[in-house]
């Protein structure tokens, strides 16, 4: 009863204007190519320092919110992933705006986010103690196994050939290496460039290897950029309910699967929403649609990666580990404010935590209002602003935005080139999804490597520390079956296709 | 469109063929600049390197063996192509020297150029002129003034 009192402060009136503040202010900074969800939060940060910290914590979990969500609508509208955890929902959001199903696309985002958004805010009100314990059984090789994992899993899926999104995955984690070294601090492929020092930005990068290829394919053909919705048929409300309904099942697993990846800090937001997707791939009877505009895999995605959201606060909260970089700005928030994280937080700061729990709830409830409302003339305008407009408003966004991630001109020049790059390779065959998180796991996979090879040494064998632990063994299964599964399944495919022909041909 | 389920797919030997081959050369080109590295800091480079060189090595086998089938890439104007990448490219590099507010302007502009596809009026620059002049100011003042962001002032402007 006591936990409900707490949770019931977050419905003032003064908290609820700050969540409806937030999730505006989210949505609108996750929505530009560029502005992730942690600078929405970093940016905002300030903001809060004079405020109750219940207040300051509830507006900080609105726009973490809002900017998560709002990630969602330049990967359906812009085929930009606005933040790394709203990748996979270009694979599906980008091709049903394509043919005029963006208001279907956006309306899937809001109502899967908000279903995600709730799962992972319950799972951090019932089960935080609890689940941070998983975390704590990660060691730098299981790290390093869950890196691999994610990028076998984007190789595999990713459209084309699983060869060329191995080779994609490469060039991200050789470009991940450019500058100091995660350990050792050894200067690595600068080629004399003080620029290169500091490495591959991975926002620039990120902008760069899905804007760009766009804006080359836009300029080149008048015709438009999206085909135009059908006229008086409003955000599509009902038609998105019956698809959530007959998705039930598949948008509440990638919920949890997207809760429980993201209490792994540092690794967990950008590999939720891949690992969701592929068990829906793997599980629909649909699943040659995917990746051609199928609504289920934005259903999925969209539902596991807001509910990063929730999960990632179970580490920040119960071991002070934040789960994903804005809770690193939210813990900083929360240090200033003179709290420590640990066990207390549920204890003897129960008032505040559970009260910004109950922000949290509100703020992901908000997110079906205002997202429907936003959404719907963001999808209207995308349609019907002229590509004379078009093309120098998200180019100019993605200049902008680059360029204030670090202030450097040269980040600019990284993201014009490694955006060419990536439209060169694209017609190759090899997709941005995979170098792109090729650059954000390498970090996360170098120093797993290199700290496992290091144990390895120390303790005998090499082998045993990368091969002989529980948790790795189980990951590394999980590889090999998202690798050979896909096979597998287009091969007894192309067998009953076959067997059905046959009696065909005897006629 | 390219995301149909029956997209139409052309013949990808020869291009599997030079992407293999460059990224052959990619490979050996990181092996060979991570010889002065520490231990440490070159295993993993040399490790992805070395996964990389064997990707695409079976990539150029699979190239000459099998028929590699890959979705037929969008066609259009390679001019205008050319054209977004030489703009993209000199509004990056320019950006330093002469500042924010001016190369971006200019920038937009030429963006705006290539990708208009019918005829100009006086009517439909003007409207284009000051839409793309709100959307600059409203940016600028966004970056700035509201999250104060040290957009550059330009090099050449500060020596006059």
């Amino acid at each position: 009863m006591e936990t409900l009192g707490f949770m019931a402060a977050a419905f003032s009136p003064m908290n609820l204007l700050l969540a409806v503040l937030g999730v505006a202010a989210g949505i609108f900074i996750g929505a530009l190519p560029g502005l992730s969800a942690t600078m929405a939060v970093a940016v905002l940060v300030p903001v809060t320092f004079g405020m109750p910290t219940e207040a300051a914590l509830i507006m900080l979990g609105a726009i973490y919110t809002g900017a998560i969500y709002g990630g969602s609508y330049a990967a359906i509208l812009v085929n930009t992933p606005g933040t790394p955890s709203a990748i996979a929902t270009t694979f599906d959001g980008y091709p049903m705006a394509q043919r005029g199903d963006g208001d279907l696309a956006v309306t899937l985002s809001t109502l899967s986010s908000m279903v995600g958004g709730l799962v992972g805010a319950l799972a951090l009100l019932t089960l935080a103690p609890l689940l941070a314990q998983i975390a704590l059984k990660f060691g730098p090789v299981e790290y390093f196994w869950l890196a691999i994992f994610g990028l076998t899993l984007i190789s595999a899926l990713s459209e084309g050939s699983t060869l060329k999104g191995f080779i994609g995955a490469g060039i991200g984690l050789l470009l991940s290496t450019v500058g100091v070294a995660v350990v050792g601090a050894d200067i690595r492929y600068a080629f004399g460039s003080q620029f290169l020092l500091g490495g591959v930005e991975i926002i620039s990068a990120l902008i760069g290897l899905y804007c760009i290829p766009v804006l080359i394919d836009l300029v080149a053909t008048p015709s438009a950029h999206l085909e135009p919705p059908e006229e008086g048929r409003g955000v599509r409300f009902n038609e998105s309910l019956g698809l959530m309904w007959r998705s039930k099942f598949n948008s509440l697993r990638s919920a949890v699967i997207g809760t429980i990846v993201a209490i792994l800090p540092g690794a967990g937001g950008s590999i939720a929403s891949l690992v969701s997707y592929s068990e829906a791939r793997r599980t629909s009877p649909r699943h040659e649609r995917f990746g051609h505009g199928e609504p289920d895999g934005v259903i999925a995605t969209e539902s596991a990666n807001n509910a990063t959201v929730g999960g990632g606060f179970i580490p920040t909260f119960v071991l002070g580990i934040p789960g994903t970089p804005p809770d690193a700005v939210i813990l900083g928030a929360l240090l200033v404010q003179g709290f420590r994280t640990g066990p207390e937080m549920f204890t003897t700061n129960a008032n505040v935590t559970y009260t910004f729990i109950g922000g949290l709830f509100i703020a992901t409830l908000l997110m079906l209002p205002l997202g429907l409302l936003i959404g719907r003339y963001a999808f209207k305008s995308i349609v019907s602003i002229p590509k004379a407009l078009l093309v120098p408003s998200i180019a100019f966004m993605t200049v902008i935005g680059t360029y204030a991630i670090r202030n450097n001109p040269f980040d600019v020049v990284v993201m014009v080139v490694l955006g060419v790059l990536g439209w060169v390779l694209s017609r190759y065959g090899i997709k941005a999804s995979p170098i792109v998180l090729g650059l954000i796991l390498g970090p996360i996979a170098e120093q797993g490597f290199v700290q496992g090879y290091l144990m390895g040494n120390a303790s005998g064998s090499v082998l045993t520390v990368f091969f002989g632990r529980p948790i790795s063994m189980a990951i590394i299964a999980l590889t090999l079956i998202a690798v050979f599964y896909p096979l597998w399944r287009a091969r007894r495919d192309r067998i009953v296709k076959n067997s059905n022909e046959e009696p065909r041909h005897e006629h | 469109m390219s995301t149909e389920l029956n997209a139409p797919r052309v013949d990808a030997r020869r291009s599997d063929r030079v992407l293999a081959s460059i990224m052959i050369v990619i490979a050996l080109g990181a092996l060979w600049f991570s010889r002065d590295m520490s231990i440490m800091a070159s295993i993993f480079p040399r490790t992805i390197a070395t996964l990389l060189l064997i990707f695409s090595v079976a990539l150029l086998v699979r190239a000459f063996i099998a028929r590699p089938q890959m979705p037929k890439p969008q066609p259009g104007s390679v001019g205008r192509r050319l054209g977004l990448v030489g703009v993209m490219l000199a509004w990056s590099f320019s950006l330093k020297w002469l500042g924010f507010i001016a190369a971006s302007t200019l920038a937009a502009v030429a963006l705006s150029l290539l990708a208009h596809y019918h005829g100009w009026t006086f009517k439909r620059a003007m409207a284009y002129g000051l839409v793309l002049a709100g959307i600059i100011a409203f940016f600028y003042t966004l970056f700035a003034i509201l999250l104060n962001v040290p957009l550059p002032v330009g090099l050449l402007w500060r020596d006059l």
